[in-house]
Order: structure tokens, then C-alpha cells, then sequence
């Protein structure tokens, strides 16, 4: 089942980046232009990991620039359990 | 083996790490000593002032008695790229811990390796250390890492040592002045007992103290109550050289406490330091007449922390009181909570009270921008 942009921001809002942040977030836009940190962002990265049993080396993680980038790293990997 | 014959040990073998492992964080193990080394010997060099990190069966002695739980950033092939430690250091509480010592290896700096310790830590440690009944930390003021960190896991802001670090330290980043740091303390197992609220600093006190659920018969503290003319001033010194900071844990106020005071202000001056802290028991009903000397020796308020002295001496918490030898420029002082935006601002107005009132001299702030809650 493919995850959404929608399901991603609930995420952020988990690991504790303000609400006004994510709702304002373009999905195509760098994150860490958009009001996360170098705390959230590895804490995000974490949560999807967790959330979605994927292995993000991190590398491989700081290539994921946006959210369009996470949800298609997730659905290519079969998406949600 | 001898410190030094670790250093040269450690020299000999020195090795630059594979980049771009996969890396996970785990609890030290003995084989993971020399690695630990490794990273102390590439970040501070040879100066690191304690011997534990650079000596392998020091470290692995230290952690197998439980005076340090390292906890290690280990990449696939096993190289050791991170550590981070909770570990007994200034309180005279062998009970408080510090939480810091988070180095990560410079091939490793563009990774997840410090938060990947960080998230081990709070899932493995905090809170589940034997013997501990309380962590601190020490966060520097000229950047919101880790104050943001430290706060996700109830490291509560209560104390602000201002210039506490010289600008050298941080070589690089870009920081002029002296750099603050905020001290946040996480209270896991407390301890009940007397608290003597001195009178000079009762609204900073009380202002804190309600951050932890902490069980205190709180009474007035008042600079009145002299101690008894028997009784004897116990005061362990600490002279950090590199930092220029004198740092005095007073365990019991005695009679001649304002002469041993003056004395400790006068000899860190002719060492040249830049800052003298004192940490007063706040379970002593002389503790209102010891924190009225100081701040007639022209000392500002610092801040309360609890469980600082424990059961040693006449605890179990400390006031900070600091004092600048000479005037001092001081680096940005930034704050990622509104909790740690007051404490700022209390501990900045006093040092101002010091220096109007007594002439004392203070920290000359830079102009600063601050994203988060503002500390001016």
C-alpha cells in the first residue's frame, strides 16, 4: 500500500517539528529548507525507518531531499506494511 | 601501561577510518577501547586532562565499576567512529552524573552517527543507569543543538555558566568571545531533603525549582544565620587551566567561609582565570549567609541544581554563584526553549546587578540574532 505526502507530515509532526512548519512544507522542496533541523531530520529519517522497515544508510538518507523523495525511497521498497 | 605509553601507542597505529559505512550505536565493549582512544587522540590531541580515554584498561576498568557507561557509533567493520559517556565528574553526588564527552570522527561528521547515539542513549541509558540518580549536561549557548537534544529527553534548563568556555575551544566554528553554556539537568531518583532558599537569590531559586517534581522542606535561608564559630568551611577546588575557570564545591559553610572565598577569588587571579564558580549546599542554614558573601564579593547568580551534592555534605542541591576576574567578551547566547530564554535572562540581569552594585566585572554580550526564544 502506498504511503502519501499526508501520512509523511503526520510523521513530522511526531518526531516534534512544529505543525505550522508541516503544513507549510512544499512536498517537492529540500526539507532542510523548509524549517527542519539537524536534529529533526535525522530523527525523521529514524521514524521512517522504524515505520516503514527500511535500512536508510545514511548516505543514502541525506540524498532524500524532499518529501516527493522519501514518499518515493518508501514506495519503492513496497510501501507500507 | 602509562598514559603516555597509550598516547604513543595510539600514535603508532594511528589509521584514517573507511568512510561511508553503515553505522549503529551499541554499549562499549572492552575490544572498543583503543578505538575510543583513537578518537580522543584526533579531537583533543594529547590534551584531553583526564587519562581514561587515551588509557585502554583504565577505560574498560572505569566502565566495568560503572564510573563511566561509554557508549560507542560503531561501523560495519567494527572501526569505533563516535562516543558519547554519562560519567562521574564535578558533584560531589557520586550519584550525578554527566552526560557529554560526543565526539564523532571527522570522516563521519556529514552522518547520523551523533544522533543515532543520542536516540541509543535515551532508549538505553537515561533512566536505566544503576547507580544513578540524575544526569547534567553542560550545552554551549553558541549554537541550539544540543540544548534541543538535551530537552527531548528531560534534561531541564536550570543554570546558565556564563563564559564558562574560552573561544579556543571551538576553534572553526566560527564563535568570537567566550561561549556559555546552559546547564540542564535530568532528575531520575530523588532524594528528599531541606532546602534553604538564601534571600539575596530567593526569586531565581523559586523560579527553577518547580521544573522537577522534587520532594524539599523548603525554609528561608537568611544571610543573618552565620555558622557557629567551630565550625569549618569544606570547599574542594578545581583549577581548569585550559578554560580558565576555578570551580569550588563548598560541601559544609563554616565560620571563616568569606576569607576562604576571597582568598579562592584572589589566587584564580593571579593564575590569570577569567571566571571562579561556587556551588553552595542549599540543605546548610548558613547557605542564605554564604551566598550574601558572595554576592558582596560581587558574585551573580548562576543557578540551582539539583542533586549536585547528594548525600555529601549538606545537600542535596547546589546554588550556583560565578564570578568574572576580569571584564570578558562574550560569544552569542542563544536558547531553544522559553525555560532556558528566563533562566538567561535572570543570570544576565544579575551579573548586571553585580557590576553596578560592586563594580564586579562582567560578560560584554555580542549583538546576536537568535531563531528561537529570545534570551534579551
Amino acid at each position: 500500500m502506498a504511503v502519501t505526502g499526508l501520512e509523511l507530515k503526520a510523521m513530522l509532526e511526531e518526531i516534534g517539528v512544529k505543525p505550522e512548519v508541516v503544513r507549510a512544507l512544499d512536498p517537492a522542496g529540500p526539507l532542510l529548507k523548509q524549517g527542519l533541523d539537524s536534529i529533526d531530520f535525522p530523527a525523521f529519517c529514524a521514524l521512517v525507518e522504524e515505520r516503514f522497515g527500511l535500512r536508510l544508510d545514511d548516505a543514502e538518507a541525506l540524498k532524500l531531499r524532499t518529501l516527493e523523495d522519501f514518499t518515493a525511497r518508501i514506495n519503492h521498497s513496497g510501501g507500507k506494511p | 601501561m602509562t598514559r603516555a605509553e597509550a598516547i604513543a601507542a595510539l600514535r603508532a597505529s594511528a589509521h584514517d577510518l573507511v568512510p561511508g559505512q553503515m553505522v549503529q550505536a551499541d554499549a562499549f565493549r572492552p575490544g572498543d577501547a583503543p578505538g575510543v582512544g583513537r578518537l580522543f587522540l584526533q579531537i583533543y590531541g594529547e590534551d584531553y586532562p583526564v587519562d581514561e580515554p587515551y588509557v585502554p584498561e583504565l577505560l574498560i576498568e572505569a566502565n566495568r565499576t560503572g564510573r563511566i557507561h561509554t557508549l560507542v557509533a560503531r561501523a560495519a567493520d567494527g572501526s569505533i567512529v563516535g562516543q558519547a559517556a554519562a560519567y562521574q565528574s564535578s558533584p560531589p553526588n557520586r550519584r550525578m552524573y554527566e552526560y557529554g564527552q560526543i565526539l564523532v570522527d571527522k570522516a563521519y561528521r556529514n552522518s547520523f552517527a551523533a544522533f543515532r547515539m543520542h536516540k541509543y542513549a535515551s532508549e538505553n541509558m537515561f533512566g536505566r543507569l544503576p547507580g544513578v540518580d540524575g544526569l547534567f549536561g553542560e550545552a554551549v549557548c553558541h549554537h541550539l543543538v544540543t540544548q534541543k537534544m538535551s530537552r527531548g529527553v528531560a534534561f531541564l534548563e536550570c543554570g546558565l555558566e556564563v563564559g564558562l568556555m574560552p573561544e579556543a575551544a571551538y576553534a572553526g566554528e566560527g564563535v568570537t568571545g567566550r561561549v556559555s553554556c546552559l546547564l540542564q539537568v535530568r532528575v531520575d531518583h530523588d532524594h528528599q531533603g531541606d532546602l534553604f532558599v538564601p534571600e539575596c537569590w530567593d526569586a531565581q531559586v523559586r523560579a527553577i525549582l518547580p521544573s522537577w517534581p522534587l520532594k524539599r522542606s523548603v525554609k528561608p535561608g537568611r544571610a543573618g544565620h552565620a555558622p557557629a564559630g567551630d565550625e569549618v568551611t569544606d570547599m574542594a577546588v578545581q583549577q581548569f587551566s585550559f578554560a580558565g575557570v576555578t570551580r569550588c564545591n563548598v560541601a559544609e559553610v563554616g565560620a571563616q567561609f568569606a576569607e576562604r572565598a576571597a582568598q579562592e577569588i584572589r589566587e584564580s587571579v593571579a593564575l590569570g582565570h577569567d571566571l571562579i564558580q561556587f556551588y553552595l549546599p542549599l540543605g546548610s542554614p548558613s547557605c542564605g549567609f554564604a551566598a550574601e558573601v558572595l554576592r558582596q564579593a560581587g558574585c551573580f547568580f548562576g543557578g540551582f541544581a539539583p542533586l549536585w551534592f547528594g548525600t555529601a555534605g549538606q545537600g542535596p542541591d547546589a546554588l550556583l554563584a560565578q564570578r568574572f576576574l576580569r571584564p570578558v567578551d562574550l560569544g552569542p547566547i542563544l536558547t531553544q526553549s522559553e525555560a532556558g530564554a528566563g533562566v538567561v535572562r535572570m543570570v544576565l540581569a544579575d551579573m548586571a546587578r553585580a557590576g553596578r552594585e560592586f563594580g564586579a566585572p562582567v560578560g560584554v554580550l555580542a549583538e546576536q540574532s537568535n531563531d528561537g526564544p529570545s534570551a534579551s
